[in-house]
């Protein structure tokens, strides 16, 4: 472990970037179309709930992250092993990730250039950037998480400007009633973006404040997901619920709809510049909790000699994780929330809850007997 | 005035001499003088002979050798360095006294012995301290001070007697502010130092002399507010002073190279400025300066990124008009930083982003344009780059000239013939003088530099290669810290009651406190920063 | 050390090594401002491309060799994809699309169901953009309306684009359909589409020539000129400038226009300049059976009084404004009239059933143009006369 500390706001920095970086790429909840504000908050809700079981299991350990924590459980080999699952199923999203973001940066600007130089640039902008310390990304976060906000507020500002926003949008309400809206939320957006809050089950131990931890970590889940859903619901009033169904980048479409006067228009370089950096941040965050599981397994003093070799791994397992576009896309939206982020982000985390409150009976128990 | 002040220089610098002195005094001898360190002797001629020996043939030695007495016989002698000493202190205060008629009188008379005697009751001269040693003598003697041995005392007489001539203290010449003191530093130690004082009252303030640099054993003083700077950093300074190892000490800007954090970095952790004003301002916000004998530059730290973009002037106007500049000067860095490589991704990737009339026009002034857009770009920043460089170095007159030749060459001509378009002219010009915007004359030089490799990823990958750049420099910048203090701070890490200092400038009536950040509170993990970025370990960061 | 210079060693060799591969140079792209579709007689599909000539178009000195502001390139093909491709070889320089901001689709090939197809085109290629302006040619086909020499702006699709975006403010008698509105409504079941026409008046052939932009009245010009309704997908019939006008107002759409309503027995007499218009639908269900209601809210000003009506009379001005709710309601209803005789439910109807009563729509999704064509439909206009103009009577009424 690095010995770092890092501030409330920076985890709060951190913890937005990390729910806006998939909500700049894909409106999250879309499949119950205009009703996609209920679904979000729905996931959203569950989100919260899995934060809290996040931050009783930390508050259990405070000073130990996820897979120093996971052999105390369950025992040393099964901890061990379900630690490095864990390391395993961080890289792995940060590989999706990767790979999202290099095909739509393929799709929507650079056409001719080949994915894998795409994802090797974000790649070595990520082992620099993590090589300097978590601290340096969490503070690169904070001057990001500024600037992200104000391309925010401007490009909000112009869609109100440009008369593009079309309230009846949003009509009917529940108009199928609330199954698409529950079906919508569950497993999906609950687990994309907000059950991958698990990532920070990893960094935790890094705050100067552990006080902070539950109060910062719900502030800055249900501000992203404020933001999400105003982003989402922008995307829905300016583009209407099939166009931002169908569109792979749906920020973009929404902002090329702005035109203000002759001149302020194709102003498409403000939505690519956020899904660079959120994306970056996303999947920085990953590879960093990745790697530092990894280091930590394996007894690695420096997770920095880690670094290089692992993100080469990710870098080749994005390139090569789908044949194409679709075939990804399907992955991710019908077997990964399933078969892989509701056992890490919902069932283990439970078990361990369960794991852990029932050793504390029975050793307050215990306790209680001698005493008696 | 100038002797007042070079006398509480020297006694303020005495605590420090401890740590200071012994350093030097060792360098010096190893600096092959085959004497060694000497003690003087009662024989005047033997004296005479240790100082000859080190000092040597040189022309500016003065010698004056004086006959006090006659009767008993009492012979002195005066060594000064031509041009380093107030040649009318000497004679008046030195010279005159001892061979006032009046002197035997006293000599005899007295009955305390003959060197208290000279020392309290004769020479007038207002700061006169007794030495043994040849080599401290000699130092005294380089720095200005008169040495006055006598026929039968053991020890050197060394008069205060600095003076020579100094530029006067002028105008600032890189700083300037309208509304503010017109007074810059000059290349005299103990008149910058009186520049400062004259500023704060406080007997908070210290300076801490020592002398750098193995051959030149320049001063060098450390100032700060005792009570109100951190006195971590100041150890650290102190520290990192000490471990200097170079035989000369020229300009504060190697002071700064040598104890800098990060050895490989565009860009500068330490403030250098000429401006008093500026010094005294940051003392009081708990900051550390660092004066070097015989530049204008005083060095400050522990600084922050957004300190570069503050000029003396932000605090002389109304707080309003200093917060517009201040983000004014905040988006000409960037566009000086992005300016041509955001044009050259427009250009060569991302014609679809320019509006459509827009599109039309640059495209029919490239029509006729030999070069891709990037190598356009970069002819005309190298041109633009060399024409700076030769206008800088100029006498004044030429000056002029090369910036009227390369305004008609590069503006007109090269438009007209059709080598480059019109647009890439007007980026590049408002580029530059964008970059003139930048207070600081260090940053501004980083902006330059980082420019190009910008176009670069600009012409390779576009604004994909831009936005990547971008991460990596302020990823850089994070990582840095100037004596501790990160160096992107109050913006991340983000300190709420510093932003009333940052981007803006709020009223002074609303900045109930201190900038926290260099003080004694300091919220920030400093100790933590001091220790992974001291200068001997540098060289193995990654 | 070593890691840091390795890291700056690497990036640049694979900077290097990856050497721009989507740039390209300005200057050798061909900037296309419109596309035109036709469908021959043999059942081809021809594309035109009307690429700019940037140096003609900016007039810069030196440069201009006196040529056409705009050129035209065509090709045919079995699909429009490879129309397309076989015309970029007739291009000099690679077509450029993204600054395209106008699609003719030719009224015949509209017929037979072209829009869907071109569309489809258009939502994958990344380098559309989907603010370009769809219009049908009518009378004509489209490559000849891409070739007409325009005076004043020099770049045809520009002109036309501008010049619609304005006629909507100023008129209301046209409707701005995107490529973006366009598939909306083609995907909407309780919304037809409609699209605005283009003609040439005049000679085409001269208004092809360059000599067409030197005169000061020019022998051919283009002209926006009716409403192309939509059912199914393909263009059944054409609104008149009235009835496109009884849309726009439906939709809300009418930012200013000009209304004439009777005084002293003359029907053209007083001229209204609507300054805002809103327009609220609701639907009902009764007895299972939708019915809608519109509610027009007008503000105008008084713009030329040709009669001796006294406007400082408070009763006057309300007259007034009777006259111009029910002139406004006449426009209205031929609007809907037409609409409701060939079951296309341009105005969205539909739509706002769905978002207003989701479940009934269920059971009349599927035969909403019967329904639509039976439709209960009230209208209430209320028309506010806000402003006499700069006085209040009219030289008439002063004289008497």
């Amino acid at each position: 472990m690095e010995k770092i500390k890092i501030t409330p706001f920076q985890f709060f920095t951190l913890i937005v970037l990390l729910q806006l970086g998939s909500a700049i790429v894909i409106s999250p909840g879309v499949a119950a179309k205009q009703d996609a504000w209920l679904a979000i908050l729905l996931g959203l809700s569950g989100g919260v709930v899995l934060f809290l079981i996040y931050s009783y299991l930390y508050h259990q350990f405070p000073e130990l992250s996820l897979t120093e924590y996971l052999p105390k459980i369950l025992g040393k080999h099964l901890g061990w092993f379900i630690g490095f699952l864990y390391s395993l199923y961080f890289l792995y999203i940060g590989t999706r990730v990767l790979r999202d973001f290099g095909d739509l940066l393929v799709t929507a600007i650079f056409p001719e250039t080949p994915l894998f130089i795409i994802s090797l640039l974000m790649v070595l902008t990520i082992v620099y950037v993590i090589s300097l310390g978590f601290e340096v990304l969490s503070r690169t976060g904070e001057f990001y998480l500024l600037l992200l906000m104000f391309i925010g507020f401007v490009v909000n500002f112009l869609f109100l400007m440009s008369g593009e926003v079309e309230l009846e949008n949003f009509l009917p309400i529940l108009g199928e009633g609330w199954m698409p809206v529950v079906s919508a939320a569950f497993p999906r957006v609950l687990t994309f973006p907000f059950g991958e809050m698990i990532v920070f089950t990893m960094i935790l131990p890094y705050l100067n404040n552990r006080k902070a931890v539950l109060k910062v970590g719900l502030i800055g889940l249900v501000f992203s997901g404020a933001l999400i859903i105003f982003a989402t619901m922008m995307n829905i009033a300016v583009l209407g619920i099939d166009i931002v169904d169908r569109a792979t980048f749906p920020l973009l479409s929404a902002i090329s709809k702005i035109r203000i006067g002759e001149f302020l228009e194709r102003l498409d370089a403000l939505a690519v510049i956020s899904l660079i950096v959120g994306m970056f941040f996303k999947i920085a965050i990953f590879i960093y909790a990745g790697v530092l599981g990894t280091s930590i397994l394996f007894k690695v003093d420096k997770y920095q000699k880690l670094l290089m070799p692992i993100c080469i791994i990710v870098l080749i397992s994005s390139v090569s994780i789908a044949e194409n576009i679709s075939e990804h896309l399907r992955e991710g939206l019908e077997i990964v929330p399933k078969y892989i982020h509701m056992p890490f982000q919902v069932y283990i985390p439970l078990l361990l809850l369960v794991i852990t409150v029932i050793k504390n009976k029975v050793s307050g128990n215990q306790k209680d007997k001698s005493k008696n | 005035m100038r002797l007042k002040n070079s006398k509480k220089t020297q006694q303020i610098s005495s605590p420090s001499e401890q740590n200071g002195k012994k350093k030097p005094s060792q360098l010096l001898l190893n600096e092959g003088l085959e004497a060694g360190n000497n003690y003087f002797k009662k024989s005047l001629d033997q004296n005479k002979k240790i100082i000859k020996d080190i000092v040597g043939e040189t022309s500016d030695l003065i010698e004056h050798e004086l006959v006090l007495s006659s009767d008993p016989l009492i012979k002195g002698v005066v060594f000064s360095i031509n041009g380093l000493v107030d040649k009318q202190q000497v004679g008046q205060f030195i010279l005159k006294t001892l061979l006032d008629d009046k002197l035997k009188e006293k000599l005899v008379s007295s009955k305390s012995s003959l060197l208290q005697k000279i020392e309290k009751q004769i020479l007038t001269v207002n700061e006169v301290t007794l030495e043994t040693e040849s080599d401290k003598t000699i130092h005294a003697l380089l720095s200005g001070k008169s040495i006055l041995f006598i026929d039968g005392i053991d020890q050197a007489f060394i008069c205060a007697t600095i003076g020579g001539e100094w530029r006067s203290v002028e105008e600032p010449t890189a700083e300037i502010a309208i509304r503010g003191p017109k007074d810059g530093f000059i290349e005299s130690m103990s008149i910058n130092i009186s520049l400062i004082r004259r500023r704060i009252k406080s007997p908070k303030m210290k300076f801490e002399v020592i002398q750098l640099g193995k051959v030149s054993q320049t001063n060098v003083a450390i100032t700060y507010m005792k009570g109100i700077a951190n006195a971590k950093v100041v150890q650290e300074v102190r520290d990192r002073l000490n471990k200097i190892d170079v035989d000369e000490i020229l300009s504060s800007a190697s002071v700064e190279e040598l104890i800098q954090d990060k050895a490989f970095t565009l860009f500068p952790t330490m403030l250098s400025t000429e401006r008093p004003d500026v010094v005294a301002n940051s003392l009081a916000e708990g900051r550390i300066a660092v004066i070097v004998d015989g530049t204008p530059f005083v060095l400050i730290a522990p600084v922050t990124f957004s300190q570069f973009f503050k000029s003396a002037e932000d605090y002389y106007q109304r707080p309003e008009i200093s917060s517009l500049i201040r983000i004014l000067r905040y988006i000409a860095f960037t566009l000086a930083l992005l300016g041509p490589s955001l044009f050259i991704a427009l250009l060569m990737f991302h014609q679809d982003l320019i509006p459509t009339t827009l599109v039309i026009t640059l495209a029919a002034q490239r029509e006729g344009i030999p070069f891709p857009a990037f190598i356009e770009a970069f002819i005309m920043e190298v041109t633009f780059e060399i024409l700076r460089e030769a206008g800088l170095r100029m006498p004044r007159a030429i000056g002029q000239a090369v910036s009227i030749v390369g305004a008609l060459v590069i503006g007109q001509a090269a438009v007209e013939a059709g080598i480059v378009s019109a647009a890439m002219v007007i980026v590049v010009a408002g580029t530059a003088i964008a970059s003139f915007t930048t207070p600081a004359y260090n940053l501004a030089v980083s902006a330059r530099i980082l420019r190009f490799g910008m176009m670069i990823l600009a012409a390779t990958m576009g604004l994909y290669g831009v936005t990547l750049g971008l991460i990596v420099l302020i990823a850089h910048l994070a990582s840095l810290r100037s004596f501790g203090t990160p160096y992107l701070a109050p913006f991340a890490p983000f300190i709420p009651e510093d932003q009333k200092d940052g981007l803006f400038r709020f009223p002074l009536w609303s900045r109930k406190k201190k900038s926290i950040l260099s003080n004694e509170n300091n919220p920030l993990d400093t100790e933590k920063g001091l220790n992974a970025t001291q200068p001997s370990e540098t060289g193995d960061t990654k | 050390m070593p890691k840091w210079i390795a890291f700056v060693l690497s990036l640049s060799t694979f900077l290097i090594l990856s050497g721009c591969w989507s740039a390209v140079e300005l200057k050798d792209l061909s900037i296309v401002s419109a596309i035109g579709i036709d469908k021959l007689d043999n059942g081809d599909i021809n594309v035109s491309f009307q690429v700019i000539n940037a140096s003609e178009v900016t007039g810069q000195q030196g440069a201009s060799r006196g040529a056409s502001p705009t050129s035209v390139f065509s090709s045919s093909g079995k699909t429009i994809f490879e129309a397309a491709r076989k015309a970029t070889k007739n291009v000099p320089k690679p077509i450029f699309p993204p600054h395209l901001n106008l699609v003719v689709i030719n009224e015949q090939f509209a017929k037979e169901g072209g829009l869907l197809k071109t569309l489809d085109l258009f939502g994958r290629d990344n380098e559309l953009r989907t603010n370009a302006q769809v219009m049908i040619s009518k009378g004509t086909d489209a490559k000849s309306i891409l070739m007409v020499q325009s005076p004043v702006e020099r770049v045809t699709a520009e002109k036309i684009t501008t010049k619609m975006e304005n006629l909507e403010k100023i008129s209301g008698e046209n409707i701005v359909m995107d490529i973006d509105d366009v598939t909306s409504a083609l995907t909407s079941k309780g919304k037809e589409l409609i699209v605005s026409g283009i003609q040439i008046s005049g000679d085409k052939e001269a208004g092809q020539k360059k000599e067409n932009i030197q005169q000061s009245k020019p022998n051919g010009i283009l002209e926006i000129n009716g409403t192309a309704v939509f059912k199914d997908e393909k263009l059944i019939d054409w609104l008149n400038e009235e009835e496109s006008k009884g849309v726009t107002w439906v939709l809300g759409r009418i930012r200013s226009t000009i209304d004439n309503v009777e005084c002293n027995g003359d029907p053209d007499a007083i001229a209204i300049e609507t300054l805002k218009s809103n327009a609220n639908i609701q639907s009902m269900i009764k007895n299972d059976k939708p019915s809608i209601q519109i509610t027009i809210q007008q503000e105008g000003s008084l713009g030329e009084v040709n009669c001796g009506k006294d406007f400082s009379d408070p009763q006057a001005i309300l007259d007034t404004e009777k006259l111009l709710a029910d002139e406004i309601k006449k426009t209205i209803e031929s609007a809907i009239s037409t609409a409701q005789e060939k079951q296309v439910d341009i105005f969205g109807f539909g739509d706002v059933v769905y978002r207003q009563h989701p479940d009934s729509w269920k059971k009349y999704e599927s035969n909403w143009s019967e329904m639509f064509a039976d439709l209960d439909i009230t209208i209430h206009v209320q028309a506010h006369i806000r402003l006499t103009g700069m006085k209040i009577n009219s030289f008439q009424h002063q004289k008497k």
